[in-house]
């Protein structure tokens, strides 16, 4: 009894660095923010707090702005997620026959994934540049695709799609990689006799890989979507949700409200709203994905 | 035992090093308690300004060698926004900083967080020695805090920058000074297969600078100070006229193909390149010409007028460039901020900026005999007297921090056809309104 207490004790000290990291770094700030999200307070240190009870959400929920915010970052998890996982759980599906070179190959994909977010936005912007010297331009033009340089970033019918095509590139390799660990969790018998059996390619897809790889696949789904959800940074970099709010997203329109404008209140608010979002989108998608199974 | 050793080294090294400090210092620091105090510039990295500001702050340090001054400049404007916003909202600030915006700083006398820098006056001789106008700016009154918030170093003319050889080569004999000889101008260019403006408003501002030369030029600088202090609106009609007046300039084809997706460094490789030949830019752009290799070719004219409103051909475009200064510090750093201001606001110092980076100096005591009389500085200055009022960003004197950018994001939404003039005109007012 004794021994099993001071084993107790021994864990709880080593998570305990841990655990006040994580409630100093993010425990912390979250309430803080739901805090300053009922109060008005321009950000100048010293200046008064002035409490407005809910007015702040409603002027979220009144922005054109962030609806259109709000639309985008809908568009955005359903296209990564019809990207990212087929594309990834393909690339994993073929890499797990351990073919010649798939070492390499697992190292090429993956590479996107720890590449640094804002090179990785940097070079997609210079990628689908508006003038001639962006590279898809040139090599469009080349190929005599188009006449003349399109803007690709500004027009309304690419702008939002070519965000996402970037962020699909930079993300794809990580559930590659989930699903490569799943994969090769399945007993390569049961592959076997599907094929002494007949089972073609797609039918040992659909009825044995996906059904034995579906945890992975529910971690994929949910990161994809709470992702898009707080997605910040490779909007930032690329657009900064712009041309006039054409890619905005509520994390970017967050940082103005918060950090440009000085809208501390108006930016906790959003924050607010995009973790309940993220709360929301992760339990309602687990959920339904589990029914699915049963 | 030996602890007791490292003690008496260290003892030993610190009166070594005390007794090298040469006699004049020593007896300075006696005098004066050691004292630094931090300075949020832009002047850093590949901006013209950084080695001069390097030797500014060492001449500073070393007539003053009780005062540190501890650099924490960042060039990048939005960079520079949030270490300035995170120093103001965790009462960290730096002594001295780079104004922002006009207005930018009002909420921050209204919070008595900077200083009335009104105080600095009694010093006649260094007061006397600035330009007529140049404190105004800085005058809250109108928005009830009584005193001057800023210090003024320079001023950031804006003019068009254009391609000699190639006005020559498209036939335009004089720089247009009316709108109507700006088309025929336009027109010319294009005939040679020139682009005529030269713009990449993937940085908005680049658009901004062009809708403030149309709108002082069509509803006048008064007319923008006005809707700051919410007596005119943008649905009026000299507003919407001043966003018509852009829309015509593009359509007329005034910008290149895709401006609205470029970057400004794009916009340079076509003007330096010479594939267009007309930039619109303030005087921080004459370091990028000087240094470019068609300098030779390049020179500067103000921002045409439309002949129907030539009563407004003497408004014009300058920015005040300035620093405001901690109020909230103890006295030992608030007499090191003033020391330094004064220093760096100095004939001496304001001289060397004219003649070494090309700034048009707050001071009209300045020595301007390095300059060459056909320098794009010299041009600059003419056009800024030739000014008889002056704004800067059209939302200047508008209190609402969202407005510089706002207004942006709708001019590039309206270019894209995303709504028209009237249309562009409601949404700003309706930010405004929303905002009240």
């Amino acid at each position: 009894m004794l021994k099993r207490q001071k084993k107790r004790k021994t864990i709880f000290l080593f998570l305990l660095p841990a655990l006040v990291i994580y409630i100093g770094l993010a425990v912390v700030p979250i309430l803080q923010s739901v805090w300053f999200a009922f109060f008005d307070w321009n950000g100048v240190s010293g200046s008064p707090l002035t409490f407005v009870g809910m007015a702040n959400f409603g002027s979220v929920f009144q922005s054109k702005e962030f609806l259109h915010a709000l639309k985008n970052v809908f568009v955005f998890a359903v296209l990564n997620l019809l990207i990212q996982i087929p594309l990834g759980y393909f690339l994993a599906y073929l890499l797990a026959d351990f073919c010649k070179g798939y070492r390499f190959f697992k190292t090429v994909f993956f590479s996107s994934v720890i590449l640094p977010i804002t090179a990785t936005a940097l070079l997609f912007k210079l990628i689908f540049g508006s003038s001639n010297t962006g590279a898809l331009n040139a090599v469009l033009m080349a190929a005599g695709v188009i006449q003349k340089p399109q803007g690709w970033l500004i027009q309304e019918s690419t702008a939002l799609l070519f965000v996402i095509l970037a962020n699909a590139w930079c993300g794809f390799g990580y559930h590659m990689t989930l699903g490569f660990a799943a994969i090769n969790e399945i007993p390569v018998e049961i592959l076997q006799v599907a094929k002494l059996d007949g089972a073609t390619s797609l039918r040992k897809i659909v009825s044995i890989v996906i059904p034995m790889i579906w945890e992975s696949l529910k971690i994929s789904i949910v990161m994809i979507i709470t992702g898009s959800i707080k997605i910040f940074d490779i909007v930032y970099i690329m657009t900064e949700g712009g041309p006039n709010g054409m890619t905005q997203v509520p994390a970017v329109m967050m940082y103005n409200e918060a950090f440009k404008y000085n809208h501390y209140g108006l930016g906790s608010a959003i924050s607010v709203v995009i973790f309940i979002l993220c709360i929301l989108m992760s339990v309602m998608s687990l959920r339904l994905m589990n029914k699915k199974v049963d | 035992m030996k602890k007791k050793r490292l003690l008496s080294v260290l003892l030993a090294s610190a009166m070594v090093l005390s007794l090298g400090t040469p006699g004049g210092t020593a007896a300075a620091q006696e005098e004066h308690e050691p004292v630094t105090i931090r300075v949020l510039t832009r002047w850093t990295g590949t901006d013209s300004m950084t080695p001069l500001f390097q030797e500014i702050k060492e001449g500073f340090m070393e007539e003053y060698p009780w005062i540190t001054i501890q650099d924490d400049s960042v060039n990048e404007e939005s960079a520079y926004l949030n270490v300035l916003n995170t120093a103001i909202a965790t009462g960290d600030m730096p002594n001295i900083f780079y104004v922002p915006t006009v207005m930018g700083c009002l909420e921050y006398a209204k919070s008595g967080l900077i200083m009335d820098v009104s105080q600095l006056f009694e010093d006649t001789e260094w007061r006397e020695g600035f330009k007529e106008g140049v404190f105004e700016p800085f005058d809250y009154s109108a928005y009830g805090v009584e005193g001057y918030y800023a210090v003024p170093f320079s001023i950031g003319v804006e003019g068009i920058f254009y391609n000699k050889a190639l006005f020559e080569q498209a036939g335009i004999e004089k720089v247009p000074e009316t709108m109507e000889e700006m088309y025929d101008a336009i027109e010319k260019l294009k005939a040679i297969d020139v682009v005529p403006f030269a713009v990449g408003a993937d940085e908005t501002w680049r658009a901004g600078h062009i809708l403030n030369w149309l709108t002082y030029k069509t509803a006048g600088v008064q007319y923008t100070i006005d809707i700051g202090a919410r007596k005119a609106k943008w649905t009026d009609e000299p507003m919407v006229q001043s966003l018509q007046n852009y829309m015509d300039l593009k359509e007329a084809g005034a910008f290149p193909e895709n401006y609205e997706g470029l970057t400004y460094e794009e916009e340079q490789n076509m003007f330096f390149g010479g594939q267009a030949a007309m930039d619109v830019n303030g005087t921080w752009f004459i370091g990028n010409c000087t240094d470019s290799a068609i300098a030779e070719d390049i020179g500067i004219f103000a921002p045409p007028y439309y002949e129907e409103n030539a009563e407004l051909a003497d408004n014009g475009i300058a920015y005040p460039q300035a620093f405001c200064l901690d109020a909230t510090c103890d006295d030992n750093e608030k007499e090191a901020e003033i020391l330094f201001i004064k220093y760096m606001t100095s004939q001496m110092i304001e001289s060397r900026m004219a003649n070494e980076v090309q700034l048009i100096p707050a001071r009209k005591d300045v020595d301007l005999s390095g300059l060459d009389p056909d320098s794009l500085v010299y041009k600059a200055m003419e056009i800024a007297d030739g000014q008889t009022i002056t704004s800067g960003d059209t939302t200047d004197y508008d209190t609402l921090t969202s407005m510089v950018d706002f207004v942006r994001n709708t001019l590039i939404g309206m270019s894209l056809g995303q709504m028209n003039p009237e249309e562009a005109a409601a949404a700003i007012q309706g930010e405004i309104d929303a905002n009240q």
